[in-house]
């Protein structure tokens, strides 16, 4: 039977990179491609086949950090999944498999078995792309001089797939065996918060037991350690093997002595527990009795209509029906009715509806847990920026200057991440672009309308980080901050601000009308080399549009200040540089609008999200 | 009501929709049929202005769907047969919010009424996504029918409804034409499209194989019997 599971992979993979080779007959699939595989050669294969000395991506510091970050995370990831386990099924199918595996005769641990090796094609690639972005792959002197691996390439690289392999896949089936295990109990009506509360206790005292093994120890890193992944490699081992924390990170040590290893020999006398460790894990999944196949039906039933609503029923045909079976469960309404921002009056601008629409939309999203966590790290993130900032520059009233720092990396991030999580305009309605068509509205009406609401939120941001400032920064901190100059000044950043955020909203918006298909693929998990590649010209592309079309109004503002502040004093200068802004914005805002506007009412979308 | 006059769609090289063209006037119901990939889709997408034709005039209640787009689209209402809902609008607020968009000043009775028609009223307060895909597209019809649109498109009306719903809907269609409006409908069901519609259009590789009444169309394809079923008139006219 696994025979035919493996069949039904292979064949699809095979499919799906035909399809892809297909597809690259598409110019922008081929620039995709070729951008995608020319960052995979210069960052990743050139430093696997050249030395790493020089290469600014090399083992160093940024290579220890992102292995140490990436440890630290998979540790949170798995204290997550104990304390706060997700809704989401501990094994995914697609709909199509749903709707061919589940009736048929086949076990449920043979249903495992599928997923389980399903899970092994996306493994054994991370493993891999890993392996070469670490560094560890590469061949340098230091690395020799370190005692790292010696022997052909192809053996360094295939041992370091292989201990990436193992920690993917014994961590991976940790998650599910959690999951499957907490499923289990809460099936069978345990109190979940109690095993919660034991196992917050049992990570506390085995985080705690960490700390007091390690500060005991005396072992401290030196600052040589972190100066590459080696030096970082070596005093990891010499960690695991010291007594009560080698006795702690037993586990840990296990999963990683075949990454860890130093030499060939060590390598396969480590193989054998880690491999062990990982039966281990298996036989836990597999072992666990837990009916979960309704949560993989409902999960599948989401993200197929998910799919469905983008690009069902645009091909020209029928769309499947929902066949909503009886013994399937209904997906669960993940969100509930917000209050109306306004009452919207039947008669008036239309453009105002899509406001109305897209704050509702957007209250709803700014509930959800993602965003105000988003928000919290960005918060917290500018905060350690500004305080770093102030902290090195500034020895003067900090007071009233940490907040104004925080206010300009805040202005900073707000405009540049701000349109990017914001995203209720268009591109929140992509899939109803259809329904939009068909109304009696010309289409900068609609693009008007659907700007609105992200204009006018980024905009509420922006201002507070302009009125921060202009409260706190006085004459007596900065000499030219007169009150007449901070009231123009903070008037003047306030107008123009939405417009700045206008002209950001439309870089996106625009993409996403111009090529619908890189757009799409940019919001989806995978898609081969050529997709990686027209997301990285996607997002360079709305950075270089974003710097042209600001680019003429900055220059417009320092000419005419520079130009004019000594014939009618900086305050005039200002009011006036202002208002050149504001034309040259305008009119390219305005221009932005209609052409958007005119894109959308041509464009199909049909033809453009066919593979 | 609905004007087509040498209408073509062409995606690349590929061509969807070829030299098609015929009317349908008030009270009058049109049947769209034709075997999958026929063009029935890209026919109604273009007749409801979503996608320009490439070759073609459509008038929609005297409006030229190129020259005076918002005229025309002012008049129709298309109903898909995916129910494409705004994901954080109850079924009210859409409501609301097709209004607005339509500048229907007195909505609120009509649209009481109409969510009491579609058996809606009990879910008024419901985002769609707590609705069964049968509630879905009644709201869908709800919205579509909410500025009393003089042209009306249907693309398989009756997926997804209950065995009442469908009768409902049926219902629904046939009065709407005797109110006068002009209806196209695309849809497989044969057996619908016998009991609603007074004309049918046969499409096949994008081109029209037949267009007539139902009683012309079955004349032409009967090859002298009597009582030939639409079924059998398509097989007959698609093979």
């Amino acid at each position: 039977m696994i025979s035919a599971l493996l069949y039904l992979r292979l064949t699809s993979l095979s499919n799906q990179i035909l399809t892809r080779v297909r597809r690259l007959r598409q110019p922008k699939y081929l620039l995709g491609a070729i951008a995608g595989a020319a960052y995979i050669y210069f960052f990743l294969i050139r430093r696997f086949t050249h030395a790493s000395a020089g290469s600014p991506f090399g083992p160093g510091t940024a290579a220890v950090m992102a292995i140490l970050f990436l440890s630290g995370l998979a540790i949170l990831r798995i204290a997550v999944a104990w304390l706060a386990p997700a809704r989401a099924p501990a094994f995914r199918y697609s709909e199509a498999e749903i709707a061919f595996l589940f009736p048929a005769p086949l076990s449920r641990r043979t249903l495992i078995h599928y997923r389980l090796l399903s899970s092994q094609f996306a493994i054994l690639f991370s493993a891999f792309l890993v392996a070469l972005v670490s560094g560890q792959a590469s061949i340098s002197d230091s690395a020799a001089a370190s005692g790292a691996i010696t022997g052909s390439t192809v053996t360094k690289v295939a041992i370091k797939v292989i201990g990436w392999w193992i920690l993917f896949s014994t961590f991976s089936l940790h998650l599910s065996a959690t999951s499957l295990t907490l499923a289990r109990l809460r099936d069978r009506g345990a109190r979940i918060v109690r095993w919660r509360a034991a196992a917050l206790a049992v990570i506390l005292l085995y985080v705690g037991a960490l700390v007091g093994a390690a500060v005991s120890s005396g072992r401290s890193p030196e600052a040589s350690t972190f100066e590459d992944v080696n030096g970082l490699v070596a005093f990891v081992r010499a960690n695991l093997e010291t007594g009560l924390l080698g006795w702690l990170l037993l586990p840990f040590k296990v999963a990683t002595g075949p990454f860890l290893a130093t030499n060939t020999g060590e390598f396969f006398l480590s193989l054998g527990p880690a491999l062990l460790l990982l039966v281990i894990h298996y036989l836990w999944v597999v072992r666990v009795e837990y009916a979960f196949e309704e949560g993989s039906i409902a999960s599948a039933e989401r993200a197929g209509a998910s799919a469905r609503s983008l690009a069902g029923s645009l091909d020209g045909g029928p769309v499947p029906l929902e066949t909503r079976d009886p013994a399937y469960p209904p997906v669960p309404a993940k969100d509930r009715p917000v209050r109306e921002p306004f009452r919207l009056a039947p008669v008036g601008r239309p453009e105002t509806a899509f406001l109305w629409k897209n704050i509702l939309s957007l209250q709803n999203s700014l509930a959800t847990r993602r965003v105000a966590l988003t928000a919290l790290a960005i918060v917290a993130w500018i905060a350690i920026l500004g305080e770093r900032f102030l902290h090195s520059r500034h020895s003067g009233p900090k007071e009233a200057l940490l907040p104004c720092g925080i206010c300009a990396l805040a202005a900073f991030y707000i405009l540049l991440l701000g349109p990017q999580l914001i995203r209720q305009d268009l591109r929140n309605d992509l899939h109803n672009a259809d329904l939009l068509k068909t109304y009696p509205l010309r289409g900068w009406q609609v693009a008007v309308g659907e700007l609105l609401a992200p204009t006018l939120f980024l905009s509420g941001a922006l201002w507070v980080t302009i009125l921060v400032p202009a409260f706190l920064l006085d004459a007596q901190i900065v000499p030219w901050m007169t009150v007449s100059f901070r009231l123009v000044s903070a008037t003047c950043l306030g107008l123009i601000a939405p417009a700045v955020c206008v002209i950001q909203l439309l870089v996106p918006n625009m993409l996403m009308i111009l090529f619908p298909g890189w757009y799409q693929a940019s919001r989806t998990r995978g898609g081969g080399i050529e997709m990686m590649g027209q997301r990285m010209i996607f997002v360079f592309g709305q950075l270089i549009i974003a710097i042209l079309a600001l680019g003429p109004a900055l220059l417009a503002a320092a000419l005419l200040i520079f130009a004019s502040k000594w014939l009618i004093g900086t305050v005039a200068a200002v009011v006036l540089a202002t208002l050149a802004v504001l034309a040259i914005l305008g009119g390219e805002a305005a221009v932005g609008v209609w052409v958007l506007g005119d894109r959308f009412e041509k464009f199909d979308l049909s033809s453009e999200l066919k593979p | 009501m609905i004007e087509v006059e040498a209408l073509a769609k062409r995606y690349g090289s590929f061509p969807a929709v070829n030299n098609l063209s015929f009317s349908v006037g008030p009270g009058e119901v049109l049947g769209l049929v034709g075997p999958n990939g026929a063009g029935k889709t890209t026919t109604l997408r273009c007749l409801a202005g979503i996608i320009p034709p490439t070759e073609g005039v459509i008038r929609i209640a005297g409006h030229d769907m190129t020259h005076s787009p918002i005229e025309a689209k002012r008049a129709l209402a298309f109903l898909p047969d995916e129910p494409r809902l705004f994901e954080y609008l109850t079924v009210r607020q859409h409501l609301a919010f097709v209004a607005r968009i339509y500048g229907i000043a007195e909505y609120k009775p009509l649209g009481e009424e109409l969510l009491e028609e579609l058996e809606l009223i009990d879910k008024a307060d419901q985002l769609p996504g707590e609705l069964s895909r049968g509630m879905r597209q009644k709201l869908v019809i709800a919205c579509g029918l909410l500025h009393a649109p003089r042209v009306i498109f249907f693309d398989e009306p009756l997926t997804g409804l209950d065995p009442l719903g469908i009768r409902r809907m049926k219902d629904s269609i046939l009065r709407r034409a005797q109110q006068g409006a002009a209806i196209v409908l695309s849809s497989h069901l044969l057996h619908l499209l016998e009991e609603v519609c007074s004309h049918v259009l046969i499409l096949k590789k994008g081109e029209k194989v037949a267009g007539g009444t139902l009683a012309e169309v079955a004349a032409r394809f009967s090859g002298g019997e009597t009582h030939v079923s639409l079924e059998e008139v398509f097989i007959r006219a698609t093979q």
